[in-house]
């Protein structure tokens, strides 16, 4: 029974690194930049997702969409006005023009909402599904359907849209596209408002399930790093499948060898990668 | 091969004019008088150059624009010749520190200073933004009370005279690498006569090296691992009990109760301060004979602890007991509760004293018991300017509007140590004042403070606080509680 | 005024290094700039009036230097260096430590053997990561600096019961030995002041010094070849194995030699996230070598000190009590800033505004894309 315990643990967890993961390899696959904002567009949805709730007592679930929609055109706007304007320069340069916006939110975020931890509390937070002896917390479950929810809805979207194949040309030849006759740098506005939009679902979702201050996110850009290279990069499945199983490995590093966990976890994700470089689904199409 | 890009003249004068306002915006931006700190600090008159040295003479005021204060002449004391420039007294500290523009209060502004010979200057490097960002400015607020409770009933008394208390803080960021730099920075360059500690173990670890360094005393109350005290430093003293102590009053209790527990599960973060407080509740739970069935450290600052939270429970333990830090006290309950963890006793060395427990658990935080430096409720009868645990609670929440949590009250503790200190040794010089540390014994609305020769005061106990519908609880040792333990937790399905 | 000091050094030195990185002077006026830089480091201490900031600015930039081999010459970006760095100072705190069962060796027994151990240990590492590239390379590197802490304290090996037992102090701190006042000629020299300032400033000459040599080596100009196309510099004749592993091993190393050096001067090594092993220690190297310019002899040393001239220059600024708090947000906007409008790094900038070629000291400007 704890052995199941563990593997739904891992894999719940595992669904909510796949969302975190989602726009973080949008963004690294279509515009080749390592965007370390995405901890703080999870974190601003955050506080978004509890203001809310604290002020109306809006559900979490419901005030979601009008979240992902401030988070995209916010993105949008970022890449449009400041991100775009050192696109072409080396990844460094991009890496740390990200690392400095997000450091920028979380140090304004510290200022205006202070470092209190908060928690959207709706009546269901931290309750669970009583299966037999195995527990369910509803707002994993919760995220398992948003997050199976929009990456239906994304693949469907990249796949059978005229926008979402513009997105497409664009990741695999900008200079092709372009000679399409395609907006290069409007794409790159809405696939990062895309990916700040994912974010903004992670974070709604993860406001109610732990207990958060401006600093408690930081971790998530190397998870869903993680994630997006085990993943493998371009794929949009691949990202929830590096979801799982990065969140099963993490479950059982951490039952046998929890103060080494991250050792074991990245080797695995060293050797994974030694093995076989594209991640487990990873495809070209991006580029 | 690509060239640069080509950045125009007014591209770049852009870019410095918005940093130069950023930063002088972020300069002005919280302080009462938005004139005064700039100007201050950046119009320095080059001719105070000879105090790099150990220029005794103070009694000129290096600069004359800063504050009003520093026209005010304070008597010279003559420089310790060990420590070169150390122990001047710097009436013209205003000039870095404008302790007035950040005071609430009005009584604190350098005008009320016109009573005072000079003043006392005492610095920390303190985390204000970073991971602990929240405890570093409870820390702060500790200090800042002391400081305006001191000053508006007259200073501190130095040989008759009543000197002003300055303080000047630095933001570490929650790096103790930096926390090392700037207290060298605030000894050497901003002159600090004493020295308070910064918040978190690894931070005083670090400081506790230069304190010794420099030979200026640093009192401090927020690191209370024993590997601070067991590097045979003469300069560091801790107002805390020490880190064993923090769970075992927790154990104790326990076994007071009925039913009485028998089996314990002890989960650490694998921090230093984390895992003496982890061992040294193995020992003693296993001498009190009880059966430790679990007992597993976790990577510092993990919030995802379902893997040992279910771990914990196949085992099921009468008590569990975690040794960690807030983030990791509210992950652990909300995971128990989705995994319908039950045990008899929940307890934390920190986290429960911290009102964000409750805030962020709400019902969740009921019944879990917490080790505690402190609680307003304690019956301490100080002989000091807060006098009880009540009255500091009530002061505290007048001035800053929420209550005080330990992290306050021991950071004040240690300014308080400091006056008695002071006033026995009748100087504020590095070297007297260290050794009327070492001699001190006294009642402080914190407790006894008393230092064994290590510098810890293993006087003080440790209280144990269970939240109780929402209220917090001190519960034990008996004869400082306020209530009765509720034992045992009630299951969650029956809450 | 006093605090001023080190704020004048950083930014004369500033000014200093990027005359000497100017390809407008001649060659022996380079060179005579080089030795004024270096002259008015050696004085800096008797002036200085902390020497504090200036030791963690030099150090670090060793540690920029050292990233600077492998992300800057070799074209591979590396995110990991910090488990070298912290490597480095707990194998020398291993080796020097007075507390029982360590050799207490001095240091400068003890710290070059930290250095060449963990030189050792980064080739090793370097053989199996460096078999990625790009992204995949930077993610295997953060997974090393990830779990180095984590291995430090491993109880197998170095606990109380461990193979090697308790040398990385069985996760309780470490201590270096207290460094000693020296008295020369009747002439008491803290040990602050000197000591550990020459040991900083002779990390940053050794990272110099190295970096150097790669503009006037086979070895660099293989580096370089790699970094601008793997397969030609392969059939060109460059073992890239072994030359990227020298490079890993050679950055391992400069980190390792900064790490040790920072560590004697704290004395007290803890794995905690807030101590060496820090992100904030990550990036800082990277973020250097950005601020000065990536793959040049110069940029790291303008880097660090423009840095650290920032940091005291916020910190003097920011003195009065309630802006305290936004010094932290306003360093954060001033990077992205500086990103925004020198994204090549100020020494490029400032040649660009010559508009005499692009040829540094080294020769090699950073228009390579990783």
């Amino acid at each position: 029974m704890d052995f199941l315990q563990h593997v739904l643990n891992g894999l719940l967890q595992g669904f909510m690194l796949g969302l975190v993961g989602l726009g973080f390899s949008m963004v690294w696959g279509i515009l080749n930049i390592i965007n370390l904002t995405h901890a703080a567009f999870i974190m601003v949805a955050a506080y978004a997702t509890y203001f809310a709730w604290m002020g109306t007592g809006a559900d979490p679930f419901v005030t979601l969409p009008f979240t992902m929609a401030a988070l995209f055109a916010a993105g949008y706007l970022l890449q449009r006005y400041v991100i775009n304007r050192v696109l072409q320069s080396s990844i460094l340069t991009t890496f740390l023009l990200t690392f400095g916006l997000e450091a920028l939110l979380v140090n304004l975020a510290l200022q205006l909402f202070t470092a209190d931890i908060r928690q959207t509390k709706p009546p269901y937070a931290n309750e669970s599904l009583v299966l037999g002896a195995l527990r369910l917390p509803y707002t994993q479950i919760g995220a398992v359907a948003v997050a199976l929810g929009l990456t239906i809805a994304l693949y469907a979207f990249l796949d059978h849209s005229k926008t979402g194949s513009s997105i497409r040309a664009v990741g695999q030849d900008r200079i092709a596209a372009r000679l399409m006759g395609i907006d290069i740098t409007r794409t790159y506005a809405l696939t990062y408002g895309i990916g700040a939009a994912l974010a903004a679902a992670a974070g709604a979702l993860l406001s109610t399930t732990n207990g958060f201050a401006p600093t408690s996110f930081g971790v998530y850009n190397v998870l869903a790093f993680s994630v997006v290279v085990l993943g493998g990069l371009g794929s949009v499945p691949g990202a929830l499948v590096g979801g799982l199983a990065f969140g099963l490995i993490y479950e059982f590093a951490s039952v046998y060898a929890l103060p080494q966990r991250d050792v074991i976890v990245f080797a695995v994700l060293i050797l994974v990668l030694v093995v076989r470089p594209t991640g487990l689904f990873g495809r070209e199409w991006y580029r | 091969m690509r060239t640069f890009p080509t950045l125009g003249r007014r591209r770049f004068l852009a870019a410095l004019t918005a940093t130069g306002a950023a930063t002088l915006l972020a300069a002005c931006g919280g302080a009462a008088s938005p004139t005064a700190a700039p100007a201050a600090t950046v119009a320095p008159k080059p001719t105070s150059a000879a105090a790099a040295t150990s220029a005794p003479a103070a009694t000129s005021p290096p600069a004359a624009t800063s504050a009003p204060a520093a026209t005010i002449s304070a008597p010279t004391t003559p420089a310790a010749g060990a420590t070169g420039a150390a122990g001047v007294a710097s009436p013209a500290a205003a000039a870095t520190t404008s302790p007035g523009a950040a005071a609430p209060t009005p009584a604190a502004k350098p005008a009320a200073g016109g009573n005072f010979a000079g003043s006392i200057l005492f610095g920390a490097p303190i985390s204000l933004t970073g991971s602990t960002a929240k405890e570093g400015g409870l820390t702060r607020e500790g200090y800042d009370i002391w400081k305006d409770v001191y000053n508006e009933a007259g200073g501190i008394k130095v040989g008759g005279k009543s000197y002003r208390i300055d303080t000047k803080y630095y933001d570490d960021e929650s790096n103790a690498q930096k926390t090392a730099t700037l207290a060298d920075k605030l000894i050497k360059e901003d002159k600090v006569n004493l020295l308070l500690g910064p918040y978190g173990t690894s931070g005083t670890l670090q400081m506790s090296t230069v304190a010794e360094k420099a030979k200026i005393p640093m009192i401090e109350g927020n690191g209370a691992a024993e590997s601070i005290f067991s590097q045979g430093y003469k300069y560091t003293f801790g107002v805390l009990s020490p880190a064993p102590n923090y769970l075992r009053g927790v154990i104790d209790m326990a076994l007071a109760q009925n039913p009485k527990p028998a089996t314990i599960a002890i989960l650490s973060a694998d921090d230093p301060f984390s895992v003496e407080v982890a061992d040294a509740t193995r020992k003693y739970a296993e001498s009190k004979g009880l059966q430790v069935v679990y007992y597993q450290k976790y990577p510092n600052a993990s919030t995802d602890l379902r893997a040992p939270v279910t771990e914990a429970k196949a085992k099921n333990p009468d008590l569990f007991l975690n040794s960690g830090h807030l983030q990791e006290s509210v992950a652990i309950m909300q995971q128990a509760k989705e995994l319908g963890f039950n045990a008899k006793g929940f307890a934390f060395s920190v986290g429960p004293s911290i009102p964000d427990f409750q805030t962020s658990l709400k019902d969740a935080a009921n019944y879990v018991f917490g080790g505690t430096q402190w609680t307003e409720v304690m019956k301490w009868n100080g002989d000091d300017l807060f006098k009880t645990p009540e009255n500091y609670y009530n002061q505290y929440k007048a001035k800053f509007g929420h209550e005080p949590s330990y992290q306050s009250a021991e950071s004040t503790a240690c300014g308080v140590a400091y006056v008695k200190a002071i006033e026995a040794a009748g100087s504020f010089d590095p070297q007297p004042v260290r050794d009327a540390i070492a001699k001190l014994d006294f009642m402080s609305f914190y407790g006894p403070i008393k230092f064994d020769e290590r510098g810890v005061n293993t006087f003080k106990p440790m209280a144990v606080e269970q939240w109780q519908n929402g209220k917090k609880v001190t519960v034990w040792p008996p004869d400082a509680a306020n209530g009765k333990p509720i034992w045992p937790t009630p299951e969650w399905g029956k809450r | 005024m006093v605090p001023l000091t080190n704020l004048l050094i950083l930014t004369v030195g500033s000014v200093l290094a990027v005359l000497a990185a100017s390809p407008r002077l001649s060659a022996s006026g380079r060179r005579a700039t080089t030795g004024v830089l270096f002259a008015l480091m050696l004085v800096a201490p008797v002036v200085s009036s902390s020497t504090s900031v200036l030791f963690d600015a030099l150090t670090a930039m060793a540690i920029a230097y050292g990233w600077n081999v492998i992300g800057g010459y070799t074209g591979y970006a590396a995110f990991g260096n910090v488990a070298y760095l912290g490597l480095g100072a707990f194998v020398a705190a291993g080796f020097m430590s007075r507390q029982p069962g360590h050799p207490a060796l001095p240091w400068f027994v003890g710290i070059p053997l930290a250095v060449v151990i963990v030189s050792a240990v980064g080739a090793l590492v370097g053989l199996a990561v460096l078999r990625l590239r790009g992204h995949y390379f930077s993610i295997a590197t953060l997974g090393v600096a990830v779990a180095m802490p984590e291995l430090i304290q491993w109880d197998l090996l170095f606990g109380r019961e461990g193979l090697i037992p308790n040398f990385f102090g069985g996760g309780l701190p470490l201590n270096f030995p207290l460094a000693s006042d020296v008295t020369i000629v009747g002439v008491e020299l803290s040990a602050d002041r000197y000591l550990l300032y020459y040991l900083g400033l002779a990390t940053a000459l050794i990272g110099w010094g190295v970096t150097f040599m790669l503009g006037r080596t086979k070895f660099g100009y293989g580096l370089i070849a790699i970094r601008e196309n793997e397969e030609a510099a392969e059939v060109m004749g460059v073992n890239t194995t072994v030359a990227k592993s020298v490079a890993y091993a050679l950055s391992a190393g400069l980190a390792a030699l900064g790490g040790a050096v920072v560590g004697y001067r704290l004395t007290n090594m803890t794995t905690e996230a807030e101590a060496l092993f820090s992100t904030a220690n990550n990036l800082q190297m990277i973020i250097i070598c950005l601020i000065g310019g990536i793959g040049t002899l110069w940029g790291p040393w303008v880097g660090a000190f423009v840095l650290f001239a920032l940091q005291e220059l916020i910190r003097l600024i920011a003195s009065g009590d309630a802006v305290l708090r936004w010094q932290a947000t306003a360093f954060s906007l001033l990077i992205v800033l500086v990103v925004l409008f020198l994204p090549e790094g100020v020494l490029a900038y400032v040649q660009s505004r010559t508009r005499a070629g692009l040829r540094v000291l080294s020769g090699r400007p950073a228009y390579h894309r990783v």
